[in-house]
Order: structure tokens, then sequence, then C-alpha cells
């Protein structure tokens, strides 16, 4: 595994505690998982992501990564309505691990309220939030 | 050329597993590996198909939906879907091997392997050579071909082929009515196709002890699969837009037409082209034959697996690989009691058992005594609905030894495991019965069954 300095925490999103990230443009919000998710889960090797049409809040799980060492859940760092869901991922997911800020981006979504935006944290406090 | 400790040839349960105790042991490691990792075990057997069963579970549980209250005026069912779930799952596991390969430090090769001499291995097509001071012999088996016939792969096919359908054929006919056989007849019954299994033992499933044997007999013919038994197949013709064999048994010759045949009379070991006699390296009917521990007649070399045609079954390849490979660590010599092993068919009803049939131990000349407890007085059999099937114990008269236990039912290969530990631990009846069972279980019934033995069943 590597080290936080060997991470990408890439500084044109926003971080939620569960460690997705959402990136903003105008109402429509791209969330994946973060680098260092990535790092901890491990190669991934099957998501589960949810249909186009489903509504859902923050804090919703909305799928979930499967890697070599443990299955785990992954949540709505804001809420809003399912547009677009990246097949790309669905087929290999091992894009998450190669490229998570970019290919393996999971889903797309339109905010139902970009306020919650606010409540998530730029890379700097989630990185220091990482090391505590 | 590359050298390592040990190069191990096929990456199925047996090659695998071998690879990883290897790397735990400080060796440096080859593995090689014509198609997919996980072998025969993963991409075309045990895996696919309990996919598959699965989902010819949720249809029988949908076709019972009206006593549960569910209705539902268009039920759509997708066969295409289950084939392709069933891919996704060997996918996913296939992955899970690769990349436990990868963090195991084994170097994994492309292609067949070959000896050049006793301690050298070539690889095709690359032509790489690697040098091994100790070789695994690990390249499985293929369906046992029936005298006479030639699999078309459309209309004559083997397990490999049925994996790949996309949809159910209207009507199949099976020969050999063995795990395999089962668990095929079993899901293409659930999906509405007409099946007959053709079996030239007395039995379907005719390695089990008898009683199973006929319970299962009973339950296929409840669900409509066609049994014949004692039945031989005298040809196979493929017509124009179906195929046709004949049989022949007690009351004559005749012809059963089908969509397709399945043949699953079970495999042989894949010993050619290794250039075992090349290397002095001894089979028997095509099996390489080991010792105890594994070791061929070179000492260097070791085979596991459908390869030494001991058992050929996932568990006893990948257990057969540790010893090995421990063995090569000039660890404690261990083997393995084969009858101790237990052997699982996951048809609708499963059957799983442990140790002697009846008939084996008293031909090893045990005074038996059995006993007979059926899950329809269990409370959660009743409960999930699934209360038909029985276990049996076979136990030696005179000291209550545990020598078998056989079971027939819902689930019960998750239930085979506790009892084959006690029957490795030379247990007693009366232990199995002492061992207090959890309330409600289907496991319940095997307490039940020992207290029935020592002549004190509380349910029945």
């Amino acid at each position: 595994m590597r080290e936080f300095d060997e991470l990408n925490f890439a500084p044109t999103v926003l971080y939620s505690t569960e460690h997705t990230w959402a990136r903003q443009d105008a109402d429509l919000i791209t969330i994946g998982i973060s680098d260092y998710a990535q790092n901890q889960l491990g190669e991934i090797i099957f998501v589960e992501l949810p249909r186009i049409g489903d509504n859902l809040s923050s804090n919703d799980v909305f799928g979930f990564a499967e890697s070599v060492k443990a299955v785990s859940d992954l949540y709505m760092p804001i809420g809003g309505k399912v547009v677009e869901v990246n097949n790309m991922v669905e087929n290999s997911p091992e894009s998450i691990n190669n490229s998570p800020f970019e290919d393996g981006w999971m889903i797309k979504i339109i905010s139902s309220d970009t306020n919650e935006l606010q409540q998530l944290m730029s890379a700097e406090t989630y990185l220091d939030s990482l090391k505590g | 050329m590359e050298h390592f400790d040990v190069v191990v040839i096929g990456g199925g349960p047996g090659g695998y597993v071998a690879a990883v105790r290897a790397r735990q042991l400080g060796f440096k490691t080859a593995l090689i590996e014509k198609e997919h990792m996980g072998g025969t075990c993963l991409n075309w057997g045990c895996i696919p198909t309990k996919s598959l069963l699965r989902n010819a579970e949720i249809i029988h549980l949908l076709s019972k939906g009206r006593a549960y209250g569910f209705t539902f005026d268009n039920l759509e069912i997708d066969y295409s879907a289950a084939h392709k779930r069933s891919r996704s799952v060997v996918s996913r596991q296939t992955k899970r091997v690769e990349f436990l390969m990868k963090n195991s430090g084994v170097a994994v090769y492309s292609g067949t392997g070959s000896f050049v001499n006793v301690d050298q291995v070539k690889i095709e097509p690359s032509g790489q050579i690697l040098q091994g001071t100790n070789i695994i012999l690990a390249t499985g088996s293929s369906p046992r071909p029936l005298p006479g016939v030639s699999c078309d792969g459309e209309k004559i096919i083997t397990y490999k082929e049925a994996l790949n359908l996309t949809r159910v054929p209207e009507s199949a006919v099976i020969v050999g009515a063995g795990p395999i056989g089962m668990e095929f007849a079993t899901i293409w019954n659930r999906y509405g196709s007409k099946v007959t299994v053709v079996e030239m033992l007395p039995h379907v499933l005719p390695f089990e002890d008898e009683d199973i044997s006929l319970e299962a007999a009973k339950q296929f013919k409840r669900n409509r699969i066609q049994l014949l038994c004692e039945t031989a197949v005298e040809s196979i013709s493929v017509t124009a837009d179906s195929v046709d064999t004949t049989i022949e048994n007690i009351n004559g010759t005749k012809v059963l037409n089908a969509e397709v045949v399945m043949l699953s009379i079970g495999v042989t070991a894949n010993s050619e082209g290794l250039g075992l006699d090349q290397v002095g390296v001894e089979t028997a009917n095509g099996n390489v034959i080991v010792d105890k521990q594994m070791r061929t007649s070179q000492p260097n070399i070791f085979a596991i697996g459908d390869l030494t045609g001991k058992m050929p079954l996932a568990h006893v390849a990948s257990a057969q690989g540790i010893i090995a490979i421990e063995t090569i660590a000039g660890k404690p010599a261990r083997e393995l009691h084969y009858p101790d092993i237990p052997r699982c068919t996951y048809a609708q009803p499963e059957v799983a058992s442990v140790g002697l049939t009846e008939k084996q131990a008293r031909e090893k000349g045990y005074k038996v005594v059995t006993s007979q407890c059926p899950f329809v007085a269990n409370g959660k059999a009743l409960a999930v609905d699934d209360n038909s099937g029985f276990v049996k114990i076979v136990a030696n008269e005179e000291d209550k030894k545990i020598l078998g236990v056989h079971l027939i039912g819902g689930h019960v290969t998750e239930l085979v495991a506790g009892p084959a530990g006690m029957i490795s631990l030379d247990s007693k009846v009366e232990d199995l019965g002492n061992s207090v069972h959890p309330h409600p279980t289907l496991s319940e019934t095997l307490m039940e069954a020992a207290h029935a033995l020592c002549g004190h069943a509380i349910h029945i």
C-alpha cells in the first residue's frame, strides 16, 4: 500500500468523510471514490452501481465496491437524482484503481440541493482528517 | 533460463493453492496456466454451476409463489441472464485468484508446459524454458468420452458447452447420473426443459449410499426428471434439427429424441502432452502414479488433483497440493484418508456424504448399525419449506464408531463439514449425539440421528 505522500488528493473535487468525492459542473455532480479509498481497498474486482433515475440522499448507499480484501459500501457525498452511470467501471473495475478521479468516476447526479456541497471537505482538510 | 524452487503446471484449485503454500514457505515459485486461473473448477465446473443452480432454486420458489402470497401476471424468465450472471461470477473469482498470485509473489506464465528433462519445463507457444528444482503437475482432467460417440459441441456436448448455452434446450438427454449430470438435469428441469437421464448402473448418484440414491431418484422423479437406470447407450446420431439416442435396457431398445445430449460419464486425467515418458514419470490408465505424499516415480516431480485419478474433487486437489509442498519443505509426512473426504452434489435435492456407505462398511467386515432421521421432524426444515430427505448414520456396532454420514435434502452440502470433522477425529455416535446442536437448524437432524442410533430419539 502507498503512503500519503504517494497518493493523489485532487484539488478540483470535494471529499466526504466516507471517502467519496464530488465534482461540480453547475447542477451536474460527478461522484467517485478517492485515491486513498481505492488504495485502502486494493484491487477492485467488481462494482455495483445504482440505476439511472434513482433518487438518493446524502449518505445513502449508492452501491458497493468489491476488492480482493473486502466489500465496501459506497456513500453519496450529497443527494440527487442519478442521470448517468459509468458502464466502463462496471466492465473494468480496475479503472477505479488506475484513475480514481478521471476514468474511474462512478455516477453523475443532478443535485437536489447544491448547498450540501458546503458540508464536504477540501483536499487539504480531507488529508488532515486522514492523518488524524 | 530462469530458475525456480517450485514450478507448478496448472492453475486450478490444486495448482494455485500449491503455489500459494510454496510462497508461504519461502520457495521461489512459478505457475504455468494454459487458459484462465482457477482451472475447470472455477471456470467450467463447481462455481458457474452453483450460480445457475441458484437461479434454478429461485425459479422453483417463484413457482410456489401462490402459497407465500405472491402472485404475478407477466412473469418473464430469461435464461440468458442466468448465463450472464454465472460468467460474471466466474470473472470476479478468476480476477481474485489472479490478484492472489500477484500478491503472493507467484510468477505466472501463460501457455502449456511440458518436460524437457526432469527439472526443465518448456512453455508453449512462447518456447521459454523454466528450470525447477521441484515440479508439481496439476493439469486436471477432461470429460471422459463415450466410445464411438464424438462430441460436436452443439448437439452432443459436455459440461463445458452446457455452461456456454445462452438458452435452455427444450429437451435434453443426459448420459450419466453422477453429480454433474444431476446438477444440469436440475438446472434445465427448473427452466422447463424435458430432461431424461440415462444411467448404466442400477441407481442415480451411483456411488452414494443406496438409501440416498433411492431417495434422490424419488425426488428427481417428483420434479419430473425422467430417470432410466440400468440402461446402456447404444449409439447417438445427430439429425437435421435434433439428436437421437438409442438406448437399451431390460425393456428392449428405444430411441430418445432430444434437442441436445450431454455426456457426463466421468473424467479422464490430462496426462497427454506433458512429456511424462521422457522423464520416466509412470502412469496407470492415464493417471499419474503417486505415493502418499504425492511424489511420482521421479522424486522431484509431484502430481496432484484429477491428474492422479484418486478422487476428482477440487478440495482433494487443494489438500494434495499442500501436502506436496510441505513434503518438499521437509515438514512431517501427512497423508489423506480419502474415504473421510466429503462428497457433495448440488442438485435439488442436495446430497452430501462422508465416510463409508452401509454397503462399503459391510464389505470391509464391520458389523454395521445404522439410523435414519428424516428432516420432516425438523421445525426449521418445515418453516423454510424444505423438509424432504434425511440423515443416515452408519456405525460400527461394537464400539459405535461413526463410519459414515449421508445426507439428502435442502442445504445439506453445508451440513457435512461437521460430521466430516468428527469422523476424522474417530468420534463415536454418542459424541455426535452429546454435541449440542443449535435450534432451530437443519443440523439438529444430525444430532437426532445420533440419538436414534443410540436408541433414544426424541422427536421421532
